[in-house]
């Protein structure tokens, strides 16, 4: 049965349609170009010069160095002037970067990176190892402020520079997840010089390795970024040598997505981040600009049930909801199509990946014959299930932040067929800080909380049972609360499994658990597409975390 | 015939509505013509229709409409704003709307001459000073930067009168000129607009106040429902009227003999008194400065009398009356009510004697909540007495208790603040211009039935109003107020007769009197 | 000075005083109410998995950890020496931040209230005297400008005269030409309601024999207008200008997310949304001052327009 539009989308389709009945009207012979998931095709001859202008929908960040904090919208704006040791090709392997090899003891607690000789720092100084030993201490420095760094580099004891060109690095125990996270950009080197100015000097413009540098920050405008006509250590992956084409970036916060596109659509900027889907299918209609899809990596975008708590903490009733609750058709109307779903716990770009559709069948029979089971077997008035005078009610507290007006209009798709077994779902509404509020308190049911991260040790980070105590902030990860000695014993040895083959049968069995035990259900890839203008050619999102690289990017007029 | 103005025939039609019917009129230089009518007669209409301002859904129709030797039956705007201010100057009421209260007098005299006439800033200046000496306007460059607010009633009518003479009109319309003037400063425009007339201006003077068409006018014409239905010399329409309604109308003007002289009133022998005012002063604060507005006053009000208080405005009488009523507090001095402490006294000492002094006002429609009917009033108001029976008290028909206050006419509205006064079944009633604000035909049957309800309850009346005419008709003992001070006081017969006060004296000589036979 | 006059003036700046404290009070309190822990926001936000060290030191260094009381006597104690603090996210100086953002957000709201202004005076002017059909259909036109919220406004011009027709950029860039949609986005709805106020003091002088004497002079209907009652229906539209700038400076936050322009409306917003306290203390009190001088400046304007009020000003 098709589901009609909820009213939000209807208001969402609303300047949509005036948007689209304008734009049909506008005259503009469309070329399309064909539209890659990685890239756009170079075609012709690269041009050197020229203004990006880029246009961002995340929030402005608080610090442009990656080492404090670190969120996606540093890692967007981090990408282009600073890099990592490694980084990660299309299909999902481990390729050079800044280090150019290396070696890991049999034991696992030792590595060593061998970085290559001539790469140098946008300020000319040249990259020892020195600065990979200060990035790692500057991370684990509680000073730093370091969240997703920081737990990234767990396990990581300290750093020597054994000689200019050779870091060490001790670990307490063996870590097979370490070579994903150093490919972060929250792990990017930083020049040692550049860190000892302060954190506050360093926020304003951190000195790195990049294909530009930041040239300016204007609070709440834009920040300008230069070429680095040093540059010289490109990715394996990358198109070209030497410094990269354009000559700046200009790089704007755009919080409204009408605005962006409308940006695009008039010239004013080349690429737009964060393209929502009305967007998109405008812009497919179209045919003018070209579109990135890159999901980002970690978990799926996905709905977790809380099972430390009535009436989630029976599996009955946890499989009862999954069984209920119909989001495909939704997925299909309220995103036009551009979002696929998922059945993984993990992003479909982490190639360690377990799906499983079978599990996620909508029936609603079988749905209410499992809450019968469970006993909640009467209903109140309104057609809500009741047990022992108990109402069952479910907390779905949504973030406004990060679940764009397509996503919450799902939402009540969800409520509205979960409705329908005798679930009464309570969606509020809440801005970030009240929204991580009702979770530090345990006042959620059902939520849906995005976790980026290389690769599938993210699963021990969202499942493990430590991760449901909380951190002094109050904020833990673990918020399917799923404590389970088993599938802790999977997670743990995965992380530590020096064998890839070993390591994917481990993280295999881990899904499996995880999948059963009907806490997750996955929508679809955390979405994160991109537009970029014709005039744009040789952009891409680099494989790691998905961001854009303008490295062999040129514009052409 | 070297007519300024010849009308024949002239109707002004609102839709299906006749508003004037038929009128003739002719104007010569140094002629004063009046129009004299109640409200609703087509006076104002007439005038306007003369300008070709009655409106813009005004039909206007005439035989003959010949203004200053034009033909104006089918001019157009632009002929007519041609003649508006040059041939024809309008005289309206009351300065202080009538002049543009946000800009200073010497601009809007100015714009007179600007909009017809070119010249530099300072020859405009000059004209306009030399209209205010003209005019008789004191310090006129002072005065040219002042605005109508700020200057007294008089000066301003002056300088609206100023503004009107700019261009020397040969024509002037004043549209009851004197109306809201007090008596003194009305004898003075009267003066100047005579003035004028003499210098060979001709004047068509509205107004419903006989006495004053009296004074100034040559001829007068007297308009009902929209028609003339009596014309001739002044001396001819006041001094022997063929049309009842005339007569009617000369009746009704408050100018015969005093109270006292009336059949069914014994003499006024000593009377206990019922309100007893001694030494009451009141002063209030304004602009930086205090300003005495009544100022150690003592009279009496007799059981049963009328006492009657004259005063212009910024006597003081309306402060005195708020004083009696208990609205106000005294700053010195004090108020007996049949004995016993009145003011100043906490409102607590007040409430249970309340009902026995009550109150009729000026402006009846803004002493009721326009949400109320009548009915619904006067319930309000009454002491236990039923409204029809109220009603019928005052002269109305009970079927007027559905009806709301807008809907009634003045005559009708100030007998339901009669009646809604009597509710309360008071020992006192205290009027403060209950009659000014209505035609002189409704003004007399009112007083008429003050008069009565006075006799058939035994009230004790304080009337208080700046029309001698009408406190001569109405009054037992009179006082006289000036500057916050009571000035005379005593019976009226002999007050009126020989005043004592300079003032006072004064006072009865500027009164315009409906004398008839007056040669100018 | 008269000694009425100084006590007026004496009167207003302990009025302006007065509510500068309670805007701060309440802005401080209410912060502390919703959830939030205003440590975290100095971290990096809530979602940091900050370490107990950090979270500690932050504490101390910022004073979060004495009593309620305590607190609200420092910062009280630091508006009234002038300083204003620093932003827990950004880290640099109140003042600096809002001293960048203020000039953008005024110049946008004092544009969009002249805007405002001339559109109203214009539709008042035509309307008026022009006949019942002109009267309801500007009344309509009013009615229906002044309830366009701006969000939709703002998404409808760019779509019309952006993306359709390309006469204006779609977000600010720096000149005139960004300038114009955000200022027509924020002056519509307002113009519609001072031309309603308008309007209507123009109906009202028209009807006062002023009028009248003015045509008897010759003054045509326009020159009545233009000289008599254009003034006295101004005479409103300026007692709501003070009002309606506190409308203007609160629709600039949905402008200038929309619009993308920097400005206090964006920084507010992501102050609040970060719970950067010290930030959205500044602004609020900036706003409070914005708002207490331009209720002054509109009283002074209105005795100017109408001098009748001099004598019962303040």
């Amino acid at each position: 049965m098709p589901a009609l539009p909820s009213r939000a989308a209807r208001r969402a389709l609303l300047p949509l349609a005036a948007s689209a009945v304008l734009l049909l009207a506008a005259c503009s012979a469309a070329t399309g170009d064909a539209t890659g998931t990685t890239g756009t095709a170079a075609s012709g001859t690269p041009v050197s010069g020229g203004t990006l202008v880029y246009a961002s929908g995340d929030a402005e960040p608080d610090c442009l160095d990656p080492h404090v904090g670190g969120n996606y919208p540093q890692a967007l704006i981090a990408g282009q002037y600073l890099e990592s040791l490694v980084s990660i090709d299309d299909n999902g392997r481990i390729i050079p970067w800044l280090a150019d090899s290396w070696e890991m003891a049999e034991d696992g607690l030792t590595w060593e990176f061998t970085l290559r000789d001539d790469v140098r720092f946008s300020d000319g100084t040249p990259l020892t190892a020195a600065d990979v030993k200060a990035t790692v201490e500057h991370v684990q420095d509680p000073a730093t402020g370091s969240s997703t760094g920081y737990l990234a580099l767990g396990k990581v004891a300290g750093v020597e520079a054994v000689s200019d060109t050779v870091a060490r690095f001790t670990m307490t125990a063996p870590d097979s997840a370490l070579l994903e996270s150093l490919s972060q950009p929250w792990l990017a080197i930083e020049s040692a010089a550049g860190i000892a100015r302060g954190l506050d000097e360093n926020c304003q413009a951190p000195i790195g390795t990049g294909p530009f540098a930041v040239d300016g920050w204007v609070k709440q405008d834009h920040v300008a970024l230069v070429r680095n006509d040093n540059y010289s250590s490109p990715p394996a992956d990358a198109a070209h040598e030497g410094p990269a084409y354009l000559e700046a970036i200009d790089w704007r916060f755009l919080p409204d997505s009408a605005s962006r596109y409308a940006a695009l659509q008039a010239g004013q900027v080349q690429v737009i981040d964060n393209a929502q889907p009305d967007t998109l299918a405008a812009a497919a209609s179209a045919g003018t600009f070209t579109e990135i899809d890159a999901p980002r990596p970690g978990a799926s975008n996905r709905l977790e049930l809380n099972s430390g708590q009535a009436p989630f903490d029976d599996a009955l009733v946890r499989e009862a909801f999954i069984r209920a609750v119909d989001v495909n058709d939704g997925i299909d109307s309220l995103f036009f199509g551009t979002a696929e779903r998922s059945y993984s716990a993990l992003s479909s770009v982490e190639p360690l990946g377990y799906s499983d559709e079978s599990l996620f069948g909508t029936d609603l029979k079988k749905a209410n014959a499992l809450l019968d089971e469970a006993g909640w077997s009467e209903k109140d008035a309104n057609g809500i299930r009741v047990k022992d005078g108990q109402r069952l009610s479910l907390a779905f507290p949504v973030s406004t932040n990060q679940s764009i007006p397509a996503e919450q209009s799902l939402f009540e798709q969800v409520q509205a067929t979960a409705a329908e077994a005798g679930f009464e779902v309570v969606i509020t509404p809440l801005d970030l800080s009240s929204w991580y509020g009702a979770l530090f308190t345990n006042d959620y049911d059902v939520v849906s909380a995005p976790y980026t991260k290389v690769g599938p040790d993210v699963l021990r980070i969202l499942y493990h049972s430590d991760s449901i105590t909380p951190a002094p902030s109050g904020y833990f990860a673990n918020l399917a609360q799923l404590s389970d000695p088993e599938l802790d014993s999977l997670l743990a040895q995965a992380a530590s499994s020096l064998d890839a083959d070993e390591r994917q049968t481990l993280y295999t069995a881990a899904q499996k658990r995880i999948l059963g035990s009907f806490t997750v259900l996955p929508l679809y890839d955390q979405q994160n597409h991109f537009l970029l203008s014709p005039t744009l050619h040789g952009a891409r999102a680099i494989g790691t975390v998905s961001t854009p690289s303008f490295y062999d990017a040129w514009l052409s007029e | 015939m070297n007519e300024l103005l010849d009308v024949a025939g002239l109707s002004v039609r609102f839709g299906a509505e006749t508003v004037v019917q038929g009128v003739d009129l002719a104007l010569r230089p140094g002629e004063c013509v009046a129009i004299v009518g109640e409200s609703g007669s087509g006076k104002s209409v007439t005038a306007r229709a003369l300008l070709g301002l009655a409106g813009a859904r005004a039909e206007v129709r005439a035989d003959r409409l010949v203004v200053a030797g034009r033909d104006l039956r089918r001019a157009t705007e632009r002929q007519w704003r041609a003649i508006r201010g040059t041939e024809v100057g309008l005289i309206l009421q009351d300065a202080l709307v009538s002049l543009d209260p946000l800009r200073p007098i010497g601009r809007e005299i100015g714009d007179a001459i600007r909009l017809h006439e070119r010249g530099g800033a300072g020859a405009v200046q000059a004209r306009v000073r030399a209209l205010l000496e003209r005019v008789a306007m004191p310090d006129p460059d002072a005065a040219m930067r002042r605005r109508s607010g700020e200057l007294s009633g008089g000066l301003r009518q002056r300088a609206l009168i100023a503004a009107a003479l700019a261009l020397n009109p040969p024509i002037v319309i004043a549209d009851e000129p004197t109306t809201a003037l007090d008596v003194s400063v009305q004898a003075r425009i009267l003066e100047l607009l005579a003035e004028i007339t003499a210098q060979g201006t001709a004047l068509l003077l509205i107004s419903h106040d006989l006495a004053v068409v009296s004074a100034l006018a040559d001829r007068v014409l007297v308009m009902r429902g929209g028609r003339v239905i009596e014309q001739g010399s002044t001396a001819e329409v006041l001094g022997a009227p063929q049309e009842e309604y005339t007569k009617r109308l000369i009746a009704a003007v408050p100018d015969h003999a005093p109270r006292a002289a009336q059949p069914g009133r014994p003499a006024h022998p000593a009377r206990p008194a019922v309100l007893a005012v001694e030494g009451v002063s009141r002063s209030f604060a304004r602009d930086g400065g205090r300003v005495q507005a009544v100022d150690g006053v003592s009279l009496e009000l007799g059981r049963g009398e009328t006492l009657g208080l004259v005063g212009e405005s910024g006597s003081g009488k309306s402060t005195l009356a708020r004083i009696l009523l208990g609205l106000e507090t005294p700053d010195a001095g004090t108020v007996r009510l049949d004995g016993e402490d009145w003011a100043p006294l906490p409102e607590r000492g007040r409430r249970a004697r309340r009902h026995r002094i009550g109150a009729i006002y000026q402006d009846s429609l803004s002493s009721f909540d326009p949400r109320w009917s009548v009915g619904r009033i006067l319930r309000d108001a009454s002491r236990g007495a039923g409204v029809p029976e109220l009603l019928g008290q005052v002269g109305l028909a009970p079927e007027l208790a559905a009806r709301h206050p807008l809907t009634l006419s003045g005559g009708q509205r100030q007998r339901v603040s009669i009646a809604r006064a009597l509710a309360a079944e008071p020992e006192i009633l205290i009027c403060d211009e209950p009659v000014s604000a209505l035609d002189v035909t409704v003004q007399a049957q009112i007083l008429e039935l003050l008069g009565r309800l006075q006799r058939e309850r035994g009230l004790s009346m304080l009337f208080i109003s700046h029309d001698l005419g009408v406190i001569r008709q109405l009054s037992d003992r009179v006082a006289v107020m000036q500057a916050g001070r009571v000035v005379e006081q005593g019976e009226a017969a002999a007050l009126f007769a020989r005043p004592g006060h300079a003032y006072t004296a004064q006072l009865l000589a500027d009164a315009p009197r409906l004398s008839v036979g007056r040669v100018r | 000075m008269t000694p009425g006059s100084a006590s007026r003036v004496a009167a207003r700046v302990a009025g302006a005083v007065f509510v500068l404290w309670a805007v701060a009070t309440i802005t401080f309190f209410a912060l502390r109410l919703i959830p939030g822990d205003p440590a975290l926001a100095v971290l990096g936000g809530p979602g940091s998995q900050a370490s107990p060290e950090a979270l500690e030191q932050v504490r101390q260094q910022y004073g979060l950890d004495q009593p309620l009381a305590v607190q609200y006597a420092a910062m009280l104690g630091r508006l009234l020496s002038g300083d204003l603090g620093q932003s827990y996210a950004l880290k640099v100086p109140v003042a600096d931040l809002l001293g960048a953002q203020l000039p953008g957000t005024v110049l946008l709201a004092l544009a969009a209230l002249a805007v405002a202004w001339l559109l109203a005076l214009a539709l008042a002017l035509v309307s008026t005297g022009a006949g019942r059909v002109a009267a309801s259909l500007a009344s309509s036109i009013e009615l229906t400008s002044a309830a366009l919220p701006h969000f939709w406004l703002a998404t409808a011009l760019i779509a019309l005269f952006s993306t359709a027709l390309g006469w204006f950029p779609p977000v600010s860039t720096g000149d005139l030409g960004g300038l114009v949609l955000p200022v027509l986005t924020l002056a519509v709805p307002l113009a519609g309601f001072l031309a309603a106020v308008m309007r209507e003091g123009m109906l009202d002088a028209l009807a006062q024999p002023f009028a009248l004497s003015a045509r008897a002079r010759g003054e045509s209907a326009i020159g009545v207008s233009l000289r008599h009652t254009i003034r006295h229906a101004a005479i409103p539209a300026v007692a709501l200008s003070g009002w309606a700038l506190g409308t203007l400076l609160s629709g600039a936050v949905v402008v200038e997310t929309i619009f993308a322009r920097p400005g206090l409306g964006r920084t507010l917003l992501q102050a609040v949304t970060a719970r950067d306290v010290p930030v959205v203390t500044g602004v609020v009190l900036v706003v409070a001052v914005v708002y207490v001088l331009m209720t002054l400046l509109s009283d002074l304007v209105s005795a100017l327009v109408d001098p009748r009020r001099q004598a019962v000003a303040a």
